[in-house]
């Protein structure tokens, strides 16, 4: 009672200077608390704001408007910073638009809010890897394998980090841990083959290649894979049938029909892949492979013309494609055009291309 | 269609549409009679002169080479008298068979095509020799089935001495349509010949010169009234505009070889009325007056008119149309300087062996900077006709049967004076086939070797996670083109103080055999020099100049070794007080102080140099110092490096040197050169050096 007397009387005093506030409409105790009252509303109001703002986002980035997302995102975090869920949704916006860096920082701030939220480590481990960043990586799966009851996933994932890093036996121990932890993951028997093919045991490679069709018969990628594998046995019949067979399952996976094609020029088997790739051209006209391949086609056809023209459309596409600038040279070379094929020669000399620069030295010295 | 009827359509209606074409035409035949041109007597004297003389000294040369002899001089003469009756009367028969015989003679058949057309065209009587020119006709055109039925129709005609006489040309015309028949059906592959539009004109364009760059070209233009030399520069996209080479300098020369590091030429001319050679050499800007290769050694009363340096600039090749060869015709010879320190002191001249040289006229030579390969032509071996190129190798003792080089290359037509470049990409020739700008123009020759294979992409998604495709590009081997194992070491040697340069002697030493192979010298203007070393052996190359100490380097080029150039400035230091020079040349057993035999030529140089400074400044001394990398103990590395200069001060000393001149001293790996942390590094830090200390 006696505080009640004590602010009584110091609002007596007080209220000239906080006129302002009370009105009339007032109870006695929310004119006492006004300041207080309006903080939380206006705190209230804010949250509130706050809260739409982040729906918004979370509505925009499920429609495919990342950018937008991201701006409420930011505007919901401007208003309420505690917002761990928007810390970690904007994360997930800003991997999403490649901003990679400040991704991994929005993720920092969620952990410092909160370091036992859900999935945070799962989502860095994620965003590292998609950075390319699979050193950095790699400590965070450790952490994520090291807890009890560890899934398939975090392994696999780790599988490819390593893959990456070029440390295939540690890739192929972590992949075979996940298709042990999940037999029907056709993914992780695919990666696994990848690994024993990359360590030279192509043979390994096709069985774990055939467990992957066997969970999952028709990804292309997968069949794709099967067919460089057999390829690498120089088993090339069947390697073409695999090529086929990826296409046939998926008409729009590129690799498949960039790879059939390239065995048949391999093969020498020009009768069979002129028609596949002008087939090809016209589902990817701004695929340069393709134009690449036409232009060794035609080049083997005796049209070296021909053949440049088809390359100088590859290199319109992509001007740093250092294949097509060595295969130009060829082309010009038997065009009788000297000179432009030693530019040629020197730019896939640039580019890195090994035999473009002994090509170099000794047709242009 | 029944075979009479098939018979009837292919031979008998062209016959009847011919015999009726024949008839027709003999009508035109307007004979040399005056009373043909009674409207104008004059001008029929004179040009009835003219046939008169030029069927007289025609006949004289059909005699002549109807003796075995060479009557181009007869023919020459002949010509212009036909020419001049010619244009007076064009449509007599004998007279236009005669100008084609007169060409034929000259060796210039693609000219006697269209007169003898016309000589059958009025008179297919005229003469039966017109059916064998007829036939090389047909030849040139690669019709074969035509020529063969040419030369049957010549021999059925011909009589008695005559086809006695032309027994031999006749074999060897169904030879070469054979001959051109197997070779055009198989022509060699990625070989272009394109002709050389920019320097050819009107007339002939011959002899096409490069040195071993290939920065320039000097070639004979023999267009205009008066035969020029001429020189067009090699630009990044072809050849600039051809210019009178030096103003005009060897106006009534024409240039027939030249050095590969364009130094020395040989020139012709017919000054003493027969074709001989001359040799002139650029001393710092200017070239020196042409002086006469000698009588007798070289030059003879026949004519002596192509030739080609060898690698070494000791000895040269050359055409001559001398008797001594016993060969008949034109033949290869050789020759070169007895004594490699007077300059023109020039060895008696030799045939080649019959491995090259036959009973035909052999017409150029041109020996590749690798020193063992030859190309030549001639009209013998297994020619297509006229003239083809040839190529040989040297084998132990001998060469080895000429390689014919082929269709395009070669044609029926003439194809001489062939050259190429040290990488064997492209190569130039002469030759007076259909298409050209007339008589004789330049083609390049690009070999383009065997296919190179081209690259494709192979791409999959190996990890499922991937999200954007990865390249796996799988990479075939290239075959090698004939490569031409070849160094080529161009260069400047400057003072190293003033920069200025110098003119200094360039040895070039076997190592293994200790054998000296060539000498040098560089340009006393600019310094430049520039040497071919073939691969296949370990080279030690001393630059030396007066009052310098001599500069070494070392060039292992083993067999198979890449087609390279190289290019190195060399400062030459004087030979002054603490003025010091690497021996690059001075070798060692590995670990041990024994100086291998490879170090000898070197080591004798050095002896040399020391013993011509003791003359100049007696009491100068000198150390010899070993270094070592710092691979292994210091300890070690200063004995061994102590023990090797030492090693190198006891030879010099068995040369003659004063031993009281020489000091030495192992510095181990204290006074490195360059890092010792890479294995190039590490090679320049192992060296023996000598240095002047008073």
């Amino acid at each position: 009672m006696k505080h009640w007397i004590w602010l009584f009387a110091a609002l007596i005093i007080l209220g000239p200077v906080r006129g302002q506030v009370i009105t009339d409409s007032l109870t006695l105790e929310e004119s006492v608390f006004a300041d207080s009252i309006a903080r939380v509303n206006a705190a209230a109001a804010l949250k509130a704001e706050a809260l739409t703002l982040y729906n918004e986002g979370v509505s925009l980035y499920t429609a495919d408007r990342a950018p937008e997302a991201e701006a409420r995102l930011n505007a919901a975090l401007a208003r309420m910073p505690s917002l761990t869920e928007a810390w970690y949704n904007r994360a997930i916006v800003r991997a999403h638009l490649k901003k990679y860096t400040p991704a991994l920082s929005d993720l920092d701030s969620a952990r410092a809010l909160d370091p036992s939220y859900p999935g945070l480590e799962d989502t860095r481990s994620e965003i590292l890897m998609e950075a390319g960043q699979y050193e950095e990586a790699i400590p965070v799966l450790d952490a994520l394998a090291s807890r009890p009851g560890a899934e398939a996933t975090v392994l696999h994932r780790r599988g490819t980090a390593h893959f990456m890093l070029g440390h295939i036996e540690q890739a192929a121990t972590d992949f075979h841990k996940a298709t042990t932890l999940k037999p029907s993951w056709a993914a992780a028997w695919n990666d696994l083959a990848s690994a024993y093919r990359s360590m030279g045991q192509a043979e390994k490679a096709l069985g774990f290649l055939e467990q992957a069709i066997k969970a999952e018969p028709r990804s292309a990628y997968i069949i794709n894979n099967m067919g460089s594998t057999l390829r690498s046995l120089d088993r090339k019949e069947e390697a073409l049938q695999r090529y086929a067979s990826a296409r046939t399952t998926d008409m729009g996976y590129e690799p498949a029909w960039i790879n059939q094609i390239s065995l048949l020029i391999e093969m020498d088997r020009p009768a069979e892949a002129l028609p596949l790739v002008e087939d090809a051209l016209k589902r990817f006209p701004s695929q340069p492979a393709l134009h690449n391949q036409k232009g060794v086609l035609l080049r083997k056809a005796g049209k070296p013309k021909e053949a440049v023209q088809a390359l100088n459309e590859a290199l319109r596409i992509d001007p740093s494609y250092a294949v097509a600038y060595l295969n130009r040279a060829i082309a010009r070379e038997e065009a009788g055009d000297g000179s432009g094929a030693c530019a040629d020669y020197s730019k896939a000399r640039e580019l890195g291309l090994e035999d473009a620069r002994k090509y170099y030295d000794r047709e242009c010295q | 269609m029944p075979m009479t009827m098939k018979i009837l359509t292919r031979i008998i209606v062209p016959c009847i549409l011919l015999l009726g074409a024949l008839s027709s035409a003999r009508a035109q035949e307007t004979e040399f009679k005056a009373s043909q041109f009674k409207d104008n007597k004059e001008a029929f004297r004179m040009a009835e002169e003219s046939f008169k003389k030029g069927s007289e000294l025609a006949g004289q040369a059909i005699d002549k080479e109807g003796q075995g002899g060479r009557a181009t001089s007869l023919w020459s003469e002949a010509l212009p008298h036909l020419m001049k009756a010619q244009e007076f009367n064009p449509r007599y028969s004998h007279l236009n068979y005669l100008i084609a015989r007169t060409l034929e003679g000259l060796g210039r058949m693609p000219e006697a095509s269209p007169y003898t057309s016309e000589a059958f065209r009025l008179n297919p009587e005229v003469e039966p020799y017109t059916f064998f020119l007829l036939a090389r006709g047909a030849h040139l055109r690669l019709a074969a089935d035509s020529a063969l039925r040419l030369l049957d129709t010549y021999e059925s005609r011909a009589r008695g001495r005559e086809l006695e006489l032309m027994a031999g040309r006749i074999k060897k015309l169904r030879m070469e349509i054979g001959y051109a028949m197997d070779l055009a059906a198989k022509p060699r592959e990625r070989v272009w010949v394109e002709n050389l539009r920019p320097l050819n004109g009107l007339g002939d364009q011959l002899m096409p010169l490069l040195p071993a760059d290939a920065g320039f070209m000097l070639y004979n233009d023999e267009s205009g009234a008066s035969p020029a030399i001429r020189v067009a520069e090699r630009l990044p996209d072809g050849w600039g505009k051809p210019e009178e080479w030096l103003g005009g300098q060897f106006k009534g020369y024409r240039i027939i070889a030249l050095s590969q590091d364009g130094q020395e030429i040989f020139l012709s001319s017919r000054a003493g009325g027969s074709e001989d050679i001359y040799y002139s050499e650029l001393q710092g800007i200017h070239w020196t007056e042409p002086r006469k290769m000698p009588e007798y050694k070289i030059n003879t009363p026949a004519d002596e008119s192509q030739a080609s340096f060898y690698f070494d600039r000791i000895k040269f090749y050359f055409i001559s149309d001398n008797d001594y060869a016993n060969k008949g015709g034109k033949d290869i010879f050789f020759s070169g300087r007895i004594n490699t320190s007077v300059r023109e002191e020039w060895g008696k001249a030799h045939p080649m062996g019959s491995e090259l040289n036959t009973p035909y006229d052999e017409g150029s030579v041109f020996m590749h900077p690798d020193g063992k390969t030859v190309y030549f032509a001639s009209q013998g071996h297994n020619s297509m006709g006229g003239y083809d190129v040839f190529r040989s190798e040297r084998l132990p003792g001998r060469w080895a049967d000429p390689e014919n080089l082929g269709y395009p290359v070669n044609t029926p037509y003439d194809e001489i004076f062939f050259t190429i470049s040290p990488s064997g990409k492209h190569a130039y020739v002469c030759s007076n086939r259909p298409g050209g700008s007339g008589g004789f123009d330049i083609y390049r020759v690009t070999f383009l070797g065997p296919p190179k294979p081209n690259m494709v992409d192979y791409r999959d998604h190996l990890l499922s996670s991937m999200a954007q495709p990865m390249a796996e590009r799988s990479m075939q081997a290239a075959k090698a083109v004939d490569n031409v194992h070849l160094t080529i070491l161009k260069g400047v040697v400057l003072d190293a103080f003033s920069g200025k340069p110098v003119e200094a002697s360039i040895e070039i030493t076997d190592n293994v055999r200790n054998e000296l192979i060539a000498v040098f010298r560089s340009n006393s203007a600019t310094g430049k020099f520039l040497v071919s070393l073939p691969a296949g052996k370990n080279y030690g190359i001393a630059v030396a100049a007066p009052n310098y100490l001599f500069h070494s380097e070392n060039f292992d080029l083993p067999e198979g070794a890449e087609y390279q150039i190289v290019e190195k400035e060399i400062r030459l230091k004087n030979a002054c007080i603490g003025c010091s020079i690497v021996l690059n040349n001075i070798f060692f057993d590995v670990g041990k102080h024994t100086l291998r035999p490879e170090s000898t030529a070197e080591l004798n140089r050095l002896a040399q140099l020391l013993k011509d400074i003791l003359k100049v400044k007696p009491g100068t001394r000198v150390e010899l110092s070993g270094h070592t990398d710092n691979t292994g103990s210091e300890t070690t590395n200063q004995t061994l490096s102590a023990n090797r200069a030492k090693a190198v001060v006891d030879f010099l000393i068995t040369q003659g040197v004063p031993s009281g001149m020489l000091t030495f001293k192992g510095y181990g790996s204290s006074q490195p050169v360059a890092s010792n942390a890479d294995a190039a590094g590490r090679q320049k830090n192992r060296r023996t050096e000598f240095k002047i200390i008073e």
